[in-house]
């Protein structure tokens, strides 16, 4: 097309201007594609945290347990649960048995979640045995009488692998019931709050400490590998659940926080691409207003010899889009690079690890790309762009032939 | 022969508003025609309304009053668009100088218009080597820009632009003003040739002699009217 070429030369005529808005789009996109890869891998880990370490994609549990999590609210046959979740393709579970308590060293005491696994079947829906900094993952002898914890708990009350502790908590029949233990394993996960707050021991210790029937559960936690289908499986599950006396969340039910989180940080990319355009877009203005004006006398012969006037705008969006593609390649390509080393290193955040830890975040940030919500940014930039050439577009095409043709 | 009015204009007016929005009437009431196969000059000295003419009868501009017929098209009814098209199809502009793209080299400014018509390659190809040819412009400067071509060398490729296209009428705008002598002269030779040759009708808007003696028609302009009208054998 004989109007794609004119564009594409045009924009070498001067090489100098073209790299400076070259260099500004490339900056822009390059600074665009960072900082969403960053919020998005920020956002992608505090999902994760909430997701893992919180009960899973999904999950079920007796109805009001989640506005009101005490032992009575129970899931009454997990068995019924698990022939229901047995049925589904791609779905892991594993069942919990969760009371308020009290952990005591011969220092300290805290107070926790005490919580009841089944070691073999937790991995399928917590990394924590992939967690253990220090001893070993719960053993498969349900009377060993051990716990894992996180490391800052076993800090905060004084206490180092292998040494006892004493639990106590409620029974369902009002008694106190306490149980030793012996430290098997220090996990570090990355939330601060999870690691000060959750002593994990085998289901059957806590059965018998707070009397849970045989076949009861405080929480079924289900994994689906991939955020996707998660309501659609919630939905089945609600179905055939039905009756039971059970309620079955997914993690933006549990984490309604996390989910405005993430709408803000969406929101964010939006804000992002208005403020670091439109500094580009009043260049672009400000680039094409000059290049019109030097090519007055052109665009006139042009127009003259019978290009229409929606055929000179469609150049000057040529010219743009030009630019812009060029300086998206190179903004883009520079932010592949950055991303990819940024991927193997993370970025540490040491600094601040306190306050990212204590949402769920880690120390460290591994950026993560949306291929989406960067194709819908530059799609933003692009539109910004057509915004910004509108208007020298639209003057150029109107200009009075003889006026223009007889401009110097 | 010319045979059917090819233009025809009627009580043509254009008024300006000057530098001082004085009004001022460029073309003041002109009646005129041009039949096809006509190589018409239309001189007069400076200010006369010789160019504002041809802007008008080449709707680069619009009338204040009265009408343009090209080709029984009467241009007053065109938008924009339409009368762009109208140019494209039926019209050819040779002007003074600065006439071609500068991005673009002597071949490629001269198919220029073939490719908004949208002829095919090959066609475009021999249709354009063809006026290259007949104009004596090497093979050698096809391929280079105009800021590579002498003066005339550009006004000839700006001619095979105009022609390349076979349009109905050429508008040439003071065509050698940019020319040594030597060179104008052989360019309108050319020209008058091709318009015997094909029947390409010529209205030149020039104060040049060698253009008004080579026309064979002469109508002079003075204060924006026809102050004589001459054809020659």
């Amino acid at each position: 097309m004989i109007l794609a070429k004119v564009a594409w030369r045009s924009i070498w005529r001067n090489p100098r201007r073209s790299w400076v808005l070259i260099s500004a789009v490339a900056v822009g996109v390059f600074t665009y594609v960072g900082i969403v890869a960053y919020i998005d891998g920020l956002s992608l880990q505090l999902v994760r945290t909430a997701i893992e370490l919180q009960g899973g994609h999904i999950q079920v549990s007796g109805t009001g347990y989640f506005e009101n999590p005490v032992i009575r609210t129970q899931v009454t046959d997990q068995r019924i649960v698990v022939r229901v979740l047995d049925a589904l393709k791609g779905v892991r579970h594993a069942s919990q048995l969760r009371s308020p308590g009290m952990i005591s060293s011969a220092e300290q005491s805290a107070g926790v979640t005490i919580v009841g696994v089944d070691p073999m079947q937790e991995p399928a829906v917590s990394p924590l045995s992939g967690l253990i900094t220090e001893g070993d993952w719960l053993s498969n002898d349900p009377s060993a009488g051990e716990v894992v914890m996180g490391a800052a708990l076993a800090e905060r009350i004084g206490v180092l692998l292998g040494e006892r502790i004493v639990l106590t908590a409620s029974h369902l029949n009002g008694d106190m019931s306490a149980g030793a233990f012996r430290v098997r394993g220090l996990f570090t996960s990355n939330s601060a709050e999870y690691d000060k707050t959750q002593v994990i021991t085998h289901a059957a210790e806590v059965r018998a400490m707070i009397g849970f029937a045989p076949h009861a559960a405080s929480t079924v936690a289900i994994s689906l590998g991939m955020d996707q289908g998660v309501q659609e499986v919630q939905a089945e599950l609600r179905a055939r659940l039905e009756g039971h006396g059970v309620e079955v969340l997914t993690w933006r039910d549990r984490s309604p926080m996390l989910v405005m989180m993430d709408e803000l940080m969406r929101l964010t990319d939006v804000i992002l691409v208005v403020i670091l355009f439109s500094a580009v877009g009043f260049t672009l203005i400000n680039s094409f207003v000059m290049v019109i004006f030097e090519r007055i006398r052109e665009i006139g012969i042009m127009a003259a010899g019978g290009v229409r006037p929606g055929q000179v705008r469609l150049l000057l969006f040529m010219e743009a889009a030009f630019v812009v593609l060029i300086g998206i390649g190179v903004g883009a390509g520079l932010a592949a690079a950055l991303i990819g080393w940024w991927s193997s290193v993370g970025l540490d955040l040491s600094a601040f690890a306190e306050g990212l830890s204590r949402f769920g975040a880690g120390a460290v940030i591994y950026p993560s790309v949306n291929p989406e919500r960067i194709a819908t940014g530059l799609g933003m930039i692009l539109i910004m762009v057509f915004l910004a050439v509108l208007y020298p577009a639209v003057k150029a095409s109107r200009f009075k032939i003889v006026d223009a043709m007889s401009h110097a | 022969m010319p045979s059917q009015a090819l233009v025809k204009v009627t009580r043509l007016v254009k008024v300006y508003q000057d530098g001082s929005h004085v009004p001022v009437r460029a073309i003041d009431g002109i009646d005129f025609t041009v039949a096809a196969g006509e190589f018409t000059a239309v001189a007069g000295p400076s200010g006369s309304g010789k160019t504002t003419l041809l802007n008008l009868i080449g709707s680069l501009d619009t009338p204040t009053e009265g009408q343009v017929i090209v080709a029984g098209q009467d241009l007053g009814q065109l938008s924009r668009r339409a009368r762009a098209d109208f140019r494209l199809r039926n019209l050819g502009f040779i002007f003074q100088s600065h006439n071609l793209i500068p991005v673009l080299s002597a071949h490629e400014n001269a198919e220029f218009n073939l490719l908004l018509q949208g002829v095919p390659a090959l066609e475009r190809r021999a249709r354009v080597l063809a006026e290259f040819a007949s104009l004596g412009i090497e093979e050698e400067l096809t391929r280079r820009r105009p800021a590579k071509l002498s003066g005339g060398q550009q006004q000839r490729v700006a001619i095979a632009r105009a022609l390349v296209t076979r349009p109905k009428l050429i508008l040439a705008d003071e065509p050698t003003a940019s020319l040594d002598s030597k060179t104008g002269a052989r360019l309108l030779d050319k020209m008058r040739a091709l318009n015997q040759r094909t029947g390409i009708t010529f209205l030149f808007s020039t104060h040049d002699p060698m253009v008004i003696d080579r026309a064979r028609r002469l109508v002079t302009l003075r204060d924006g009217r026809i102050a004589s009208d001459e054809t020659r054998l």
